[in-house]
């Protein structure tokens, strides 16, 4: 299982522990020495030799048998939270991960407002056409009111609206 | 005073009498006073481009006395990355993005209609400028001179020498400054009560949605084949800055249709491109005020609280002006049916700004936990890589179908019968992809999704050509052509899907198929590794007064070829620091991807990624490049 289908936290957590591999652990967490790289990367890069020694204490805890959440409590406790590279699902880490979700369905939520209202659609021109027309041969075709004298032509059928409404009250 | 400062300091006079002009203009409407504005703003960019010949001299000619020149360059460096240290820091990062500006500028004063939405237009990016300017003769001036003059200078930052350096700074640049021109425009067209501005700003947003894209994808490249920053991409906070405009902008290209065939989406419209700024300017602040930890920490600088304050004000103007011209943002309905591409524009606009906001989130998330719980935390890569394959992925399915879409409706017949073949072609590949090898779930709805995209593009370009050749009663090989250029807006914009359908494909094969070995390898003993066999051939040392080069030497080989692949541990004497670059060998399916980490007498201590289908990303990037000019050839070319 990997990022593609592992969509939530708790899906790579289960699949990290079922292979608790220490490369693979290794970018879980940033190496604590302030390079801002993660672990796996830090190591590779030779920044610091911090990274080295945190791999070492993951391999450590691999092999006496530890789980990943066990060696995340470990690491933490150690290092601090700020070592996670994927911050816990509680708290208020909750925030981070709802907002996605929360945003989505908020989208939907106006598009299918949007969706509803269908009276008086109008069309103007094809995309297509507008690249094939110059400025003067577009402004023929389409209305683009362009000084404040003038109201738009949608300005108009609102106001010619608002008057028959008041009429008809 | 020095000549490139005074440069500074008329352009700064000159852009304020310009703005102060371009005001005038929109009141009056007389050409002479546009004709004076321009004048103004002409010399204004010939000064800037004065300034920044100026600091080229400076550097070429090594003045150390110049505490910019002193500070990011020295008598060591090539021509080429003498040249690039220009942009090194942030003073000289500055002056070349005013200065971008400004050909901008000039490039709308001289192409663009004489009116009110061009002298607005102006008038803001103006407005824009006299901030950069303000900064470039005040905090952040790139001339200031020493009171002394230093032997030789400190030199460029030693991850910085390297031929990304020229291209990928000036590309973001460009990208930057661009996406000003929207949201410019989206003002103007407010303030001057007019829509025109809708129709002038694609080409210009376009443009520089390129050029941003380009920026964000050798920044990628660079990484992967020097840096060794665990591949092209690592949700670095500076790289998410970048990519947020991007998507702002990719909304934004398609959204603009909406308001072109319907006159709807006014608002979202004038949003989006003042999103498009915001996050530019954010981006500016979150790479230079390292309030949040990234690996670009070189680019930090003491600007930030004042790129702080300047959104904040940027953002409380532009509302402002939302506000008072409200009732021109008042949209017509734009939806007629759920099968019409109104619709899949919609949903492509929500995926967009669902992922900018996401990214954008993560990015201040850290800042945000700390204040509210006073604890640190970090937002990694595996928070984005929870979300992005799934917006990717509908992003995928939606490009395929919106192009079988017509505008308002489209009959289910019309639906079925575009929809049979593709749907046919995307389950036969299902098993085609499993038996070579991409057995990954994950992977198969991801490639499965691509062809069924990739197919539906294909489908429409050929009726498209068959329908033109019988209207015509042309050639087919004739229309191939000439309705690709005919209908270059939809068309480029269909290339551009195609290389985002690579990318994706390319981000499969890295993200799913990227195998990781750590090993040592002694000289001379092949190895294999994961379907390779792989040689040590010892290493050789290259050395300067500067750095000391270890060059490790692999080759590599399996049934159908290999080659040989260098890789460098690079001791930098002047900074006593060590660091990588990694070795790179491309096969035609694969890359081999050596990362060296020590070497001894006659052993190596090395990772190996091979990461597969990692060119489809690079190529894509091409294919983009492509559609674009496509998209954007003038009538008087496309038309003959």
């Amino acid at each position: 299982m990997l990022p593609v289908l592992a969509g939530s936290p708790q899906l790579h957590m289960a699949w990290a522990q079922a292979n608790l591999d220490v490369d693979k652990l290794a970018a879980d967490f940033f190496c604590s020495c302030g390079c801002n790289y993660l672990l796996s990367v830090c190591e590779s890069q030779m920044t610091c030799s911090v990274a080295s020694d945190m791999k070492s204490e993951l391999r450590t805890m691999i092999n006496q048998g530890m789980s990943r959440d066990e060696i995340v409590d470990v690491m933490t406790s150690r290092y601090g939270n700020a070592i996670l590279a994927i911050p816990p699902m509680q708290g208020f880490s909750l925030a981070l991960w709802w907002y996605p979700v929360i945003g989505g369905i908020l989208g939907v939520f106006v598009i299918t407002m949007v969706s509803r209202r269908r009276s008086g659609v109008n069309w103007r021109i094809d995309p297509d056409e507008v690249v094939a027309l110059n400025e003067d041969e577009l402004l023929k075709q389409i209305d683009v009111s362009e000084t404040t004298s003038k109201p738009t032509v949608e300005k108009k059928y609102d106001d010619l609206l608002k008057k028959k409404l008041k009429a008809e009250k | 005073m020095d000549i490139g400062y005074s440069a500074l300091a008329v352009a700064l006079v000159a852009a304020a009498i310009s703005f102060v002009s371009f005001i005038y203009y929109t009141r009056k409407q007389d050409e002479s006073i546009y004709n004076f504005s321009r004048t103004a703003l002409l010399v204004q960019s010939l000064l800037l481009t004065v300034a920044v010949v100026i600091l080229l001299y400076y550097f070429l000619v090594r003045d150390f006395n110049v505490e910019y020149v002193a500070q990011y360059s020295d008598t060591s460096l090539s021509l080429a990355y003498t040249i690039g240290a220009i942009w090194g820091g942030a003073s000289g990062s500055l002056l070349v993005w005013a200065w971008i500006l400004s050909l901008f500028m000039t490039g709308i004063v001289l192409r663009e209609r004489k009116d009110r939405i061009t002298g607005y237009a102006l008038a803001i990016l103006l407005s824009v400028n006299l901030f950069f300017l303000s900064l470039l003769i005040s905090v952040n001036n790139p001339f200031a001179r020493l009171t002394f003059t230093p032997e030789d200078g400190a030199g460029l930052n030693p991850l910085l020498i390297d031929p990304g350096m020229l291209i990928h700074p000036p590309a973001l640049f460009i990208g930057y400054a661009g996406l000003t021109v929207p949201f410019a425009f989206a003002l103007a067209g407010l303030l001057s009560e007019s829509e025109l501005w809708i129709f002038r700003v694609r080409k210009w947003t376009i443009f520089a949605w390129l050029f941003l894209g380009l920026g964000i994808f050798l920044g990628g490249w660079w990484s992967y084949t020097v840096l060794g920053w665990g591949g092209y991409w690592a949700w670095d906070p500076v790289e998410n800055s970048s990519l947020v405009p991007w998507l702002f902008a990719s909304a934004f290209l398609h959204s603009v249709m909406l308001q072109e065939t319907r006159r709807g989406m006014k608002l979202w419209n004038v949003l989006l491109a003042i999103g498009m700024f915001a996050t530019v300017i954010l981006a500016t602040f979150l790479t230079r005020s390292g309030v949040i930890s990234s690996v670009h920490a070189f680019g930090e600088s003491g600007i930030g609280p004042i790129f702080s304050t300047y959104l904040g004000l940027m953002l409380a103007v532009s509302l402002a002006i939302l506000a008072y011209k409200f009732d021109q943002v008042r949209s017509m309905n734009i939806f007629q049916s759920a099968t019409g591409r109104e619709a899949s524009f919609l949903f492509n606009n929500l995926f967009f700004v669902v992922m900018a906001m996401t990214v954008v989130w993560g990015t201040l998330f850290p800042m945000l936990n700390e204040a509210v719980v006073g604890t640190k935390i970090s937002v990694g890569p595996g928070f984005y890589n929870a979300i992005a394959p799934w917006v990717l992925l509908s992003l995928v399915v939606l490009m395929g179908v919106c192009v079988i879409l017509r505008w308002g409706t489209t009959s289910t017949d019309e639906l079925i019968h575009k929809l049979k073949y593709p749907l046919a072609l995307t389950v036969a590949s299902a098993p085609i992809f499993y038996l070579l090898g991409f057995s990954d779930i994950g992977s198969l709805i991801g490639l499965t999704a691509s062809v069924f995209a990739v197919s539906l593009h294909l489908e429409d370009y050929v009726f498209d050509v068959r329908d033109y050749a019988r209207n015509k009663g042309i050639r087919i090989f004739s229309s191939m052509y000439r309705i690709l250029l005919l209908r270059r807006r939809r068309y480029g914009g269909y290339i551009v899907h195609l290389s985002m359908f690579m990318i994706f494909i390319g981000l499969i094969g890295t993200t799913i198929y990227q195998t990781t070995h750590t090993t040592t390898l002694q000289e001379d003993m092949p190895v294999d590794i994961g379907g390779y066999t792989i040689t040590y051939k010892g290493f050789s040392v290259s050395e300067d007064p500067t750095q000391t080069e270890y060059i490790v030497r692999l080759l590599v080989s399996n049934g159908n070829g290999g080659g040989t692949l260098t890789a460098r541990i690079i001791e930098d004497h002047q900074t006593q620091s060590t660091r990588v670059s990694v070795g790179v060998l491309s096969l035609p399916f694969e890359d081999i991807y050596v990362i060296p980490e020590s070497i001894d007498q006659n052993q190596v201590s090395l990772t190996i990624n091979y990461t597969p289908l990692i060119g489809f990303i690079w190529i894509g990037g091409q294919v983009m490049i492509i559609g674009v000019i496509i998209s954007l050839l003038p009538k008087r070319w496309a038309e003959r």
